[in-house]
């Protein structure tokens, strides 16, 4: 029985270390394309010692500010999905070996009211250190808060304690089998990850979601009634970010991305009022932001999806931004 | 909340934990023979009542009957044997058996055929002229009610016929009644083999514990990366039998054929396996049934434990071969009617019976050359089949094939229908898949290798490898876990849960 159990767990061991060594190292096979932009901004994080202005935000401004037509010596750090959660520890750490001059702030209502990829790309993606996670749970914790209906301290043990690692086997093993999934059934997973990464780092951190030459669907906040529910955690790291950057005399601007002029018009006129109501008040808190925050559209033509701005769009966004920075 | 309803599936995370658990509890009881039983008899009620407690107190009831008629019936016959009474205690023991088959049935028949025949008698009537407004229950079939119906029955007969004295120990019998690893879906054990083990010591054997594994191993790739690959096609081409030609169609039939191999013979290998880590012997429930060279060898191949109640239970009774032409033929109608009677409550499972029924019978009349000696499985001092094997095996599986589509379809209009289109002038066209078949054709490629190579033994992997350096063959294993793992989607129940 003894020499049977051995021969089992032996088996199970090493299968269950080649399978978490392929979790750890093997992510450009299995994750699929956001992998690759977090991936080249984390790396660009650590090499970084340029001093380059830094655009951060989410995905609209991901697509939306193309570095090399608003000059001014800027590289897109902004990540799909992400929130000023990330915003503020990517700041943090660039700030430990760079000294940027401007950082545009640009986050969509929506990424200002949840954080609906912490655990699907934050975390898995590993884009947080272990320092900064054990930082954010502090917060959280204070506040009382639940990051997408779990709490904090649970998170940090699920994929920071090794013995509660295995716990959290099944959510990556998931992740990795509908992911591998697609290696066989598309085409492989790995290649067109690997021609994100590629693209990405030789635009200066930025990347086109939607291409298409006119989209008219509405966007996540046209189906919102009110902006009253926004988060507090984030709430919290918009400010940090802000504190952050005027504390290491950084000029700050705070420019919204675009709608596609279909989602603007079926607004809410409470969601609006709400979200302004919001903005006034960091505008009043922090009047040194060059605050460029009011909800405006473009036409439908602009976007290559419903959230985010096509090539055309993009040119014309980022033209726009420049004359801001370049004051 | 009473009633848990979530299955526990043997390709699940749960059944993972409960079998480790079970094992290891188990084995460290090793002295306790009547406790080890007990610990199989609770976990075997937890195993079902993780799906439904309500149904589980039917399969109390169904094991507290016959516990209790057949000693009964063992009591008559006893006194019959030393008194010599005569005729009329011999009628007390037959009135018991009647009942309890009769009960048994009238449970099975409640819950499975109750619609079906309500349906049917109003339909009958209506066109007749008489017009009955009897309207269908919502009855939810309780999993597994077919196999340890047919495996109850089969005890209570068994002592009525002498064969066997019923069991004295309630807990060993409500375990051979409800044994977790083969309660929902077979194979259906006879008291003479599961019973009687339940009285002997169990030795843990780390040779049989390790066969075990490589069994259950097999069956979870055969469930998940055969059977649940090829449910998508075969799911696909069915939903669209309108819509797609005649060669894509012949191509579901055959992707259903081995989705319901895979499922089926999948979990009976898992069943068996899982078994034999408890130290039990379960019989072999498949045998290599599509390299069957005429469907006669398929039915003796395919769901051996139930092919075999049937022959034992029905067809000998009713005078097996031994008899006139005439009722051998009726035998084998009868058998094979209720043979997809059993399956299920639809025309098209009888219908799928009587076709297999028609085969067999133009086989055994027209074709079957009686001086012809068989071997016991295709080419089995040879590697390969001879072209005149292989032809006979590409005809018998087109056969079945056929019949899988009585089976699969959901009514006989759609079964006719897709018959039909089969059998059309497109059926020379190419067939259209809606997405690629490379990744499985590889792993079908690698499963009808092994499953060819391993034709002779109880399960395909049972010899595979053991020549091998240890490192090729934790290779093999390592392989066929990885892809188990990466194929394990959530949902995909068993077949046969639904008989």
């Amino acid at each position: 029985m003894k020499k049977f159990l051995i021969k089992v767990l032996g088996f199970s061991s090493v299968f269950i270390l080649i399978i978490s060594l392929f979790i750890h190292i093997g992510k450009m096979y299995y994750c699929n394309v956001e992998y690759p932009m977090w991936k080249s901004k984390k790396e660009f994080l650590v090499q970084a010692h340029d001093s380059k202005n830094l655009v951060i935000g989410d995905s609209r401004a991901l697509a939306g500010i193309l570095p090399n037509k608003i000059g001014n010596n800027f590289y897109n750090m902004a990540l799909g999905g992400a929130t000023p959660v990330e915003g503020y520890y990517t700041l943090r750490r660039y700030l430990e070996a760079n000294r940027p001059q401007k950082i545009i702030i640009s986050y969509a209502p929506f990424h200002l009211r949840s954080e609906e990829t912490f655990y699907d790309r934050t975390l898995k993606f590993g884009y947080l250190t272990n320092a900064d996670l054990w930082d954010f749970c502090q917060v959280v914790n204070q506040v009382k808060q639940t990051i997408n209906g779990a709490k904090l301290e649970s998170v940090y043990a699920r994929y920071h304690y090794f013995l509660q690692y295995f716990l959290a086997l099944n959510d990556v093993f998931y992740a990795f089998r509908t992911n591998l999934k697609k290696l066989f059934y598309e085409e492989s997973g790995y290649l067109h990850n690997k021609d994100i990464y590629r693209e990405i780092t030789s635009q200066e951190g930025q990347h086109y979601f939607g291409t298409n030459p006119y989209f008219d669907d509405l966007n996540d906040e046209a189906k919102l009634k009110h902006f009253k529910d926004a988060s507090i955690i984030i709430n919290i790291y918009l400010r940090k970010l802000i504190e952050l950057a005027l504390d290491n005399n950084i000029r700050v601007y705070y420019i919204n991305a675009p709608f596609n002029e279909a989602s603007a018009r079926a607004l809410m006129v409470d969601f609006v009022a709400d979200y302004n109501d919001y903005m006034q008040k960091l505008k009043n808190l922090y009047p040194q932001v060059d605050w460029h925050s009011d909800l405006h559209y473009y036409s439908n033509n602009c976007f290559g999806d419903r959230s985010h701005l096509n090539h055309y769009g993009s040119q014309i966004f980022s033209e726009y931004v420049s004359r801001i920075v370049s004051k | 909340m009473f009633f848990a309803k979530k299955f526990m599936l043997f390709h699940s995370l749960d059944f993972a934990f409960f079998l480790i658990i079970v094992f290891l509890i188990y084995w460290s009881l090793n002295k306790y023979l009547r406790i080890q039983n007990i610990l199989i008899l609770l976990a075997s009620y937890v195993f079902y009542g993780w799906w439904s407690l309500k149904f589980l107190l039917l399969i109390l009831f169904s094991t507290t009957l016959d516990y209790f008629i057949s000693i009964a019936i063992y009591k008559i016959r006893s006194q019959n044997s030393t008194q010599r009474v005569g005729l009329s205690k011999d009628k007390a023991g037959l009135h018991l058996l009647i009942l309890s088959i009769v009960i048994n049935l009238g449970i099975l028949g409640f819950f499975k055929y109750y619609n079906f025949f309500i349906e049917n008698f109003v339909a009958i009537l209506s066109i007749l002229g008489i017009h009955l407004n009897i309207s269908s229950l919502n009855i939810i079939l309780p999993i597994g009610i077919s196999f340890y119906t047919f495996q109850t029955m089969s005890y209570t007969i068994d002592v009525y016929r002498g064969k066997l004295e019923p069991a004295r120990d309630f807990v060993a019998f409500a375990g051979f009644v409800s044994f977790f690893p083969q309660l929902v879906a077979g194979p259906i054990e006879r008291a003479n083999d599961l019973l009687n083990q339940f009285y002997h010591k169990r030795n843990f054997d780390e040779q049989n514990a390790i066969i075990g594994l490589r069994q259950i191993l097999w069956g979870l790739f055969k469930k998940v990366v055969i059977a649940d690959n090829c449910a998508e096609f075969a799911n696909h081409i069915f939903g669209h039998y309108n819509e797609l030609n005649g060669s894509t169609l012949l191509l579901g039939a055959v992707f259903f054929a081995f989705q319901i191999y895979g499922d089926f013979s999948g979990y009976a290998d898992i069943a068996v396996g899982t078994a034999r880590l408890l130290g039990f012997r379960l019989m072999q429930n498949f045998a290599s049934p599509y390299f069957s060279r005429d469907v006669a060898e398929f039915w003796r191949r395919w769901h051996i434990s139930l092919s075999s109640w049937f022959r034992d239970y029905v067809y000998i009774p009713l005078g097996g071969s031994r008899v006139s032409v005439n009722k051998r033929i009726r035998n084998i109608f009868i058998i094979f009617i209720l043979s997809g009677l059993w399956h299920g409550a639809n025309w098209t499972f009888i219908f799928w019976g009587l076709l297999n029924a028609i085969y067999i019978y133009i086989y055994s009349a027209l074709l079957q050359n009686g001086h012809e000696k068989k071997m016991p499985i295709v080419a089995h001092d040879r590697n390969l089949p001879t072209f005149q094997e292989l032809f006979k095996i590409v005809i018998t599986f087109l056969l079945i094939c056929l019949s899988w589509v009585f089976f699969r379809s959901d009514n006989m209009h759609q079964a006719i229908i897709y018959l039909r289109r089969i059998f059309s002038s497109s059926l020379f066209q190419a067939p259209t898949l809606h997405k690629s078949l490379a990744p499985l054709s590889y792993f079908f490629i690698f499963f009808l290798c092994i499953e060819w190579l391993g034709r002779k033994n109880s399960f395909a992997l049972e010899e595979i490898g053991l020549d091998w350096k240890p490192v090729f063959r934790y290779i093999l294993y390592a392989t066929l876990v990885f892809l188990v793992i990466v194929f394990s989607e959530k949902g995909q129940e068993f077949i046969y849960f639904q008989f």
